[in-house]
């Protein structure tokens, strides 16, 4: 429960920051300076926009679907962010324990669909309803290499609750799971990239590709409601960077063994250690162009899925043969 | 605590009854039924179920009412009219879901469910993994079977509607 | 192309591009220096943050730039060639002529016209610059100050006349009374013809039929 309120907390100062960073390593990555005016370098900025967007009134277009409507940003973003109650903050701290952790988390994540889906269809508008269909077949795609490459670790580790993965990988840096297991690079990549899938970010940001759509399913949403739909995508990409740094870099753990263990350290590895994917996430985000959906398609049919059904079976000998 | 949640999911599982009952808009009945799964998926949760509430959530939940929605949406919507379903031989409706109803109730009644309180198992995951592959290893293998052909099938369809 | 191929080309151009813009991510600590256009290397700015803070920091301006027109109104003799070079015709001139030499600007030459009202509505130019070539005393030149923006489009009309309203009246005054007493004092100077006179005869009608030739 209160793993569950330190991630309310902090999702909400993230988004706030995350955006002003965003736009700050989009800026520098195309020679620019970015946000400037608002508070020094410009850090007030997205709160700034953040009081206008609160402000703004909340158009309907009157062909909608009334209920479904109203309600699709909020199942959008209570899905996303019940998967954060099975992550652990640090070692005291261990998030809901349920034994099926990261099942369940993948799972309930996975009713964001639903959201979107029902977002694009009440919206009564052709661009909405692209958005949404691109972002369904997206997503139901994506699932089966991110679960794939998810399952190799679960091989490896031999546990689905996400705590317990963490208590594993402690000892530092040598026994995260990445660098005590190298077999598991290539499914981090598939995780990775599936990960930019789901949380329709670029190069996968088909669903509302603002240059093609106007923005996909959220294109007739205005001020709060459009902002609820920008928190789940980020909130989004928080629990996959979470998640990641869970699974493959030893979670909570130092990278020291025996250095920098309390819980407000482990909760700043923890943190940092997503963050700097998220980093990462920003990166591609800046460099790589929109792929077309027939190329979307083919790279998570054709590539990520045959190569992390692979994984898979390599991880299994792995876990036959060399840990027994 | 645990009465609030069981009517709570009560609730849940009869108001998505109720709408896919009396709603003719085909799409929101699709979400109803999402909505009744879930709180299905709660049950499973309060009976100590786990691993079944979450593949209830994966793939009830998760797939095939993604799936039913998206293929409603795709059929009718074309022409921009609602999707309305009609209301046709009501009587003989009524009939026989009244007799499927009392079939059940009876079916229930007399078997022989579990009624006591079961602890929780830490260790059903793993167990139930190991049954699946020792005592029900056909019907596994036939799954996955019927899945694999089921997918080599979606690919052919596909590249046909492609190559014309 | 053959499926491993295509991995590892996908690979390969990947990993270039997201090395190419961490590159300029860590150029980003630089930032432009504000050289003038006039510098050699202006155009070599391809590593650094460009983007200038207009208001804050501005990069300078050339000194023979054609930004916006000024004029010496003390050096100005009212010559009217501006304002009829201008493609334009953004400037407004009205002379009020002087009975006598009332002044020299600072190159020499004499005073002979107040500048009643002499206006130029930057809204309407196009900075060709005509106008200050034109200009005899080069007191019409185009300066370095390019922000000039308004938030009324009238207020780009720049007033250079020096003279309030009373002083207009007064030199005009000043005219005619000298206008009148040099009439006054050349009387047999032929009067202009009264235009009653000039009306009294109709012109001749052209006597002439053109030939339209045969044809056969």
């Amino acid at each position: 429960m209160i793993s569950f309120a330190f991630y309310l907390a902090f999702l909400l100062i993230f988004v706030v920051f995350a955006v002003y960073a965003e736009r700050k390593t989009a800026a520098f990555i195309q020679n620019r300076l970015g946000p400037m005016e608002v508070g020094p370098k410009g850090i007030l900025q997205t709160v700034a926009d953040l009081l206008k967007m609160l402000q703004k009134e909340d158009i309907r277009a009157s062909a909608v679907d009334i209920i479904p409507y109203l309600l699709a940003p909020f199942i959008v973003f209570a899905a996303v962010f019940t998967g954060f109650a099975v992550l652990p903050v640090n070692a005291d701290l261990s998030g809901s324990t349920i034994t099926s952790g990261v099942f369940f988390l993948l799972a309930i994540v996975s009713l964001d669909v639903l959201g979107i889906l029902m977002a694009g269809w009440a919206s009564n508008n052709k661009y909405s309803l692209y958005g949404a269909m691109r972002s369904v077949a997206q997503i139901i795609s994506y699932e089966v290499p991110l679960g794939l490459s998810v399952l190799c670790v679960i091989i490896i580790s031999g546990t689905l609750d996400l705590h317990q993965m963490s208590v594993l990988q402690s000892g530092g840096i040598l026994s995260w799971y990445i660098i005590s297991h190298p077999v598991l690079i290539i499914p981090f990549f598939i995780f990775f990239i599936s990960g930019l899938a789901e949380s329709n970010r670029t190069p996968f940001d088909l669903p509302e590709s603002e240059s093609e759509l106007i923005g996909g399913y959220h294109t007739e949403y205005s001020g709060f409601r459009w902002g609820i739909f920008m928190l789940s995508e980020y909130g989004m990409m928080l629990l996959l960077s979470i998640l990641a740094s869970i699974l493959f870099f030893g979670g909570w753990n130092s990278p020291m063994e025996k250095i920098a263990n309390g819980p407000i350290w482990s909760t700043f590895w923890l943190l940092s250690k997503s963050l700097l994917l998220i980093f990462v996430q920003m990166w591609v985000r800046w460099t790589l162009p929109r792929l077309r959906v027939d190329q979307l398609m083919s790279l998570s049919w054709k590539y990520l899925t045959p190569i992390s059904i692979v994984m898979l079976f390599v991880c299994a000998l792995w876990k036959l043969w060399l840990i027994g | 605590m645990i009465i609030t949640v069981q009517i709570f999911l009560l609730m849940m599982v009869l108001a998505g009854v109720g709408i896919i009952l009396f709603t003719r808009n085909i799409v929101h009945a699709a979400y109803a039924l999402c909505l009744t799964l879930l709180g299905i998926a709660g049950v499973y949760v309060l009976v100590m179920s786990e691993l079944l509430a979450v593949v209830q959530i994966m793939l009830y939940a998760g797939g095939v009412v993604i799936l039913l929605a998206f293929g409603v949406m795709m059929t009718n919507r074309l022409r921009g009219e609602k999707v309305l379903s009609g209301s046709n031989n009501k009587w003989i409706g009524r009939i026989i879901s009244v007799g499927v109803f009392a079939g059940l109730c009876y079916l229930i009644s007399i078997s022989p469910f579990q009624t006591t309180s079961v602890e929780k198992n830490e260790d059903q995951i793993a167990q139930i993994g190991v049954s699946f592959l020792t005592d029900h290893i056909v019907a596994f293998e036939l799954i996955a079977f019927v899945l694999l052909v089921a997918l080599v099938g979606a690919a052919y369809l596909a590249k046909n509607a492609a190559d014309e | 192309m053959s499926y491993l191929g295509n991995i590892s080309q996908g690979i390969q151009t990947t990993w270039k591009g997201m090395m190419l813009s961490i590159q300029y991510f860590f150029q980003a600590r630089k930032g432009r220096k504000k050289e003038s256009v006039t510098e050699d290397n202006y155009f070599e700015k391809a590593n650094g943050t460009f983007t200038v803070q207009y208001p804050h920091e501005q990069i300078p301006v050339p000194d023979h730039g054609r930004y916006q027109l000024h004029n010496e109104i003390d050096d100005c003799i009212v010559c009217d060639k501006c304002a009829k070079v201008c493609p334009v015709d953004c400037i407004d001139i009205e002379p009020v002529r002087s009975p006598e030499v009332f002044g020299q600007t600072s190159d020499g030459t004499p005073l002979r016209i107040h500048a009643a009202k002499f206006d130029i509505d930057m809204a309407k130019c196009c900075f060709c610059g005509l106008c200050t070539v034109v200009c005899p005393t080069e007191c019409l030149t185009m300066t370095k100050e390019f922000d000039f923006s308004t938030n009324d489009i009238l207020d780009h009309n720049f007033s250079f006349s020096k003279m309030t309203d009373q002083e207009i009246a007064e030199k005009k005054q000043e005219f005619e009374d000298y206008q009148a007493d040099k009439l006054k004092a050349k009387p047999e100077l032929p009067a202009i013809k009264k235009e009653s006179d000039v009306m009294k005869k109709p012109a001749a009608k052209p006597v002439f039929k053109p030939r339209i030739p045969k044809k056969k």
